[in-house]
């Protein structure tokens, strides 16, 4: 391991061999070593106070506060990539507004496909659609999204400040038609992506108009992501018929139906019903949007980096809001702190990178087999484990099956997806790494053991049926498999962009959504994923959605 | 006559290979190391007071009537089913400095070894749950053994964190909720609490810790102070063919078909 992350660690533990075995617990203060437990605890006495009902009670000693708290050192984290130190606290979703952030913003996005209600009005209306046009519906529709009626008189309308994060804009690969759209209304892949990588996402995209709309923040907070197609279909709708002037029944009608939906790119489906939310949640986020989620690419050709950006991101969406926020609730076991934590998984990561240039001759050079994939899982989890040997302060900073099992799968699954740019390669040496290889060498596995997702997905991985195999881009927290586990949807999408990446994909699933999120005047930077929560962790990330203009200053 | 074949347990011909074969023999006799009389043993599964009578959840087998079930005479029942016991559960944490097993060995042998108990492995820990006498009667096999190292194993029921911490200054794994303690006069861990951590009115000796060389010597762990990962060379292939079978196996079961003899 480099030694800059052995140092780290040191200091984390205020240590100066990282390698003994022994130490002191019990007397380092319990909960009041933390500054922010500390700070709860005052807090949460003044509440009380004020409100007549007790909550937090951590310095309770007795059984009222549970498990005595700080027996052990409650080491700080340095954000990789960051100089912020950070505590654990910091890493939990409701105390950090930039982990919100990030997930509202892919919950209040919606992606309109505008061509075939282009085709409508021009064929059925018999109006001409026009760049000029375009840009006088987009302004429309801006008004519109930010609820400012437009068709119905006597409406309630919203507040600009509290909507302020709300935009309807144009994502398209015709640098013709994009050179005639208000700046203000577009989302210029030109400037966000460097040029050859622009091109290629253009490519992708074709010379089809998509609508990229963000409703506001503060409504998915209010409701939840199954409202964003509808907010937007409904506004969208309003504005087309003020922008072309449109009346009429039936021809509207199938208009309304057409403009609202049959392009409409859903970004996550719908869970089922025991878990509750409806489209545009994590739970139904496919794996391969994670990739195209992630911006890191735009700023780096270097696939490890772009890697560890976009497991942070995967870690964030699915452990901290879909697993703790959703699914358990209340307290949470942050293992993706760990991820995105004193540069370790950037060293296991680049470890890996380098055997397979060594080896195989660079990226996606390996040809696909039960060999490679075998080679190259070995030498990840191997070496991560002889990490964890020779570093007792790492195997204690990890001290929990999840995170290592994290650091084992994700690892191993970057490796084979650097080494054969193969989704289905990587997604088995990621199972095969719990479900056998860590397994054996330690006689223990990761979260609650839970290695049944592993081994149904291996019998199932090149099996291509729904709720069975699925490849890898498409499968997701959803999956039966799957949504028994806490973790592997936080670990899954790494063999889906680490393939990609070493291909030089510029996308992963959808030139459209990655196009959809290079728009940099989003609250959340998805170029920089840790760098983004580690403002949180420091609170200075200001997140939308506020209702600082309709309630009394504190 | 073809000779009976004998199980094949566990793959590989190095020591921690070996042991995890002994561990999963369920013929395997493990060496007594310490006397845990059945009163302190009560007492730390916390389940009934010492000298209470069991509680049961339903009549002696005996003297129910129930409907024929030819199930019934292939399977006798375990002493603690005969006599209608509650389940109860006793749960270890192993640390992974050498504890002689772990999570998941100990799944596996439970499985194989013990009779009417239910399992589950996490990361740290191992659940057993069974008949309240026939717990007694596994649990006591499992601390007075060989299986059992009073510094690096332990008993908890709540609270199991400390399993990957590094050892306190005597050596022994980290407990937030202080179960135990190292007698340095008498050399060995006395535990003050249940597994529950419920305060005890008579402390417990489970005696004393095993030196370090015998616990690498009995690991069932590989790394690198036992059998380096990479020279389990055996293992890894058998757990590659396994894994080779399973995705072709769920792709189209023709390809990992036997071929007929012909």
């Amino acid at each position: 391991m480099r030694g800059e992350v052995v140092e780290r660690l040191k200091k984390a533990f205020g240590e100066e061999d990282a390698t003994k075995r022994r130490t002191k617990f019990y007397d380092l203060g319990g909960w009041r070593q933390s500054k922010r437990k500390t700070e709860f605890v005052e807090f949460s006495r003044k509440l009380a106070a004020e409100r007549g009902i007790v909550g937090y009670q951590r310095e309770r000693e007795d059984e009222i506060g549970g498990v005595p708290l700080g027996q052990r050192l409650l080491e700080n984290f340095n954000i990789t990539g960051t100089d912020v130190i950070c505590e654990y606290d910091d890493f939990h979703q409701i105390n950090n507004a930039a982990i919100q952030q990030m997930a509202d913003d892919i919950r209040r996005t919606a992606i309109l496909g505008l061509d075939m209600a282009h085709m409508i009005l021009q064929n059925r209306f018999g109006v001409s659609v026009t760049p000029e046009t375009i840009n006088r519906y987009l302004e429309v529709a801006n008004h519109a999204m930010c609820g400012g009626a437009v068709a119905q008189e006597h409406m309630a309308e919203v507040h600009p400040g509290l909507v302020k994060d709300t935009s309807v804009k144009i994502l398209t690969g015709d640098d013709e038609l994009a050179a005639h759209i208000d700046p203000q209304f577009l989302i210029n892949l030109n400037r966000e992506y460097p040029e050859e990588r622009a091109e290629k996402v253009k490519e992708g995209i074709g010379r089809h108009i998509y609508q990229v709309t963000r409703i506001p923040t503060i409504a998915v907070r209010i409701g939840d992501g199954g409202i964003t197609r509808r907010w937007n279909a409904n506004q969208s709708a309003l504005a087309f018929i003020v922008a072309y002037k449109l009346g009429g029944g039936s021809v509207l009608a199938d208009f309304s139906l057409t403009a609202k939906h049959m392009q409409y790119v859903l970004l996550a489906t719908p869970t089922w019903p025991r878990r509750g939310p409806k489209d545009n949640e994590p739970g139904g986020l496919p794996y391969g949007y994670i990739g195209d989620i992630c911006q890191t690419d735009a700023l780096t050709d270097d696939p490890v980096r772009y890697c560890a950006e976009a497991s942070a991101l995967a870690g964030f969406y699915y452990i901290s809001i879909w697993v703790n926020n959703y699914v358990i609730g209340g307290v949470g076991a942050s293992a993706v702190a760990y991820f995105c934590s004193d540069g370790v998984l950037d060293d296991f990561y680049q470890h890996i990178a380098d055997y397979v240039k060594d080896k195989y001759g660079g990226f996606a050079q390996a040809k696909p087999s039960f060999d490679v994939v075998r080679d190259v899982t070995e030498e990840a989890v191997f070496y991560i484990l002889e990490q964890y040997n020779r570093y007792p302060l790492l195997l204690e900073s990890h001290w929990g099956g999840a995170i290592r099992f994290g650091m084992l799968q994700s690892t191993a699954a970057v490796g084979v997806g650097l080494a054969t740019g193969h989704s289905l390669a990587a997604h088995l040496a990621l199972h095969y790494t719990q479900a056998f290889v860590g397994k054996e060498a330690w006689g223990r596995a990761g979260f609650g053991s839970g290695d049944s997702v592993d081994h149904i997905s291996i019998a199932y991985a090149a099996s291509v049926r729904p709720d069975e195999g699925l490849v890898p881009e498409l499968r997701g927290a959803n999956m039966p498999q799957d949504s028994t586990s806490a973790l592997i949807m936080a670990i899954e999408p790494s063999s889906v962009f680490s393939a990609h990446a070493a291909r030089g994909d510029p996308w992963v699933l959808s030139p459209v959504v990655k196009g959809a999120f290079a728009d940099s005047s989003l609250p959340f930077d998805f170029k920089r994923i840790r760098a983004e929560v580690a403002r949180g962790a420091l609170r200075e990330f200001m997140p939308e959605g506020e209702r600082d203009l309709i309630k009394p200053a504190r | 006559m073809t000779e009976k074949p004998s199980p094949n347990l566990y793959p590989g011909d190095d020591r921690v290979a070996e042991r995890r074969r002994f561990i999963l023999d369920p013929k395997s006799k493990f060496e007594k190391l310490r006397e845990i009389p059945d009163e302190d043993l009560v007492r730390l599964l916390g389940h009934r007071a010492p000298g209470e009578k069991y509680s049961s959840l339903h009549p002696s087998l005996d003297e129910l009537k129930l409907p024929e079930d030819p199930i019934r005479e292939l399977v006798p029942p375990t002493d603690g089913a005969r006599h209608g016991d509650r389940i109860r559960y006793i749960q270890f944490t192993d640390s992974v400095y050498h504890s002689p097993l772990t999570p998941i060995f100990r799944g596996r042998m439970y499985h194989v070894r013990y009779r009417g108990i239910d399992t589950i492995t996490y990361s740290g820990r191992e659940l057993m749950e069974a008949r309240e006498r026939d717990l007694e009667k596994y649990s006591k096999e499992l601390l007075e053994t060989e299986l059992f190292d009073p510094a690096r194993t332990a008993i908890r029921g709540i609270t199991v964190h400390g399993s990957a911490l590094r050892l306190d200054e005597n050596g022994l794994m980290f407990d937030a909720r202080r179960r135990y303690y190292f007698d340095k006069e008498r050399g060995e861990v006395v535990y003050t609490k249940d597994q529950m951590a419920v305060p005890m009115d008579t402390p417990v000796s489970v005696g004393k810790p095993l030196p370090e060389d015998v616990l690498l010597k009995k690991s069932i762990v590989y790394g690198l102070d036992t059998i380096p990962y990479r020279e389990a060379k055996e293992l890894w292939e058998v757990t590659g063919r396994i894994f080779e079978m399973h995705v072709k196996g769920g792709l189209d079961p023709k390809l990992v078909e036997k071929k007929e003899k012909p």
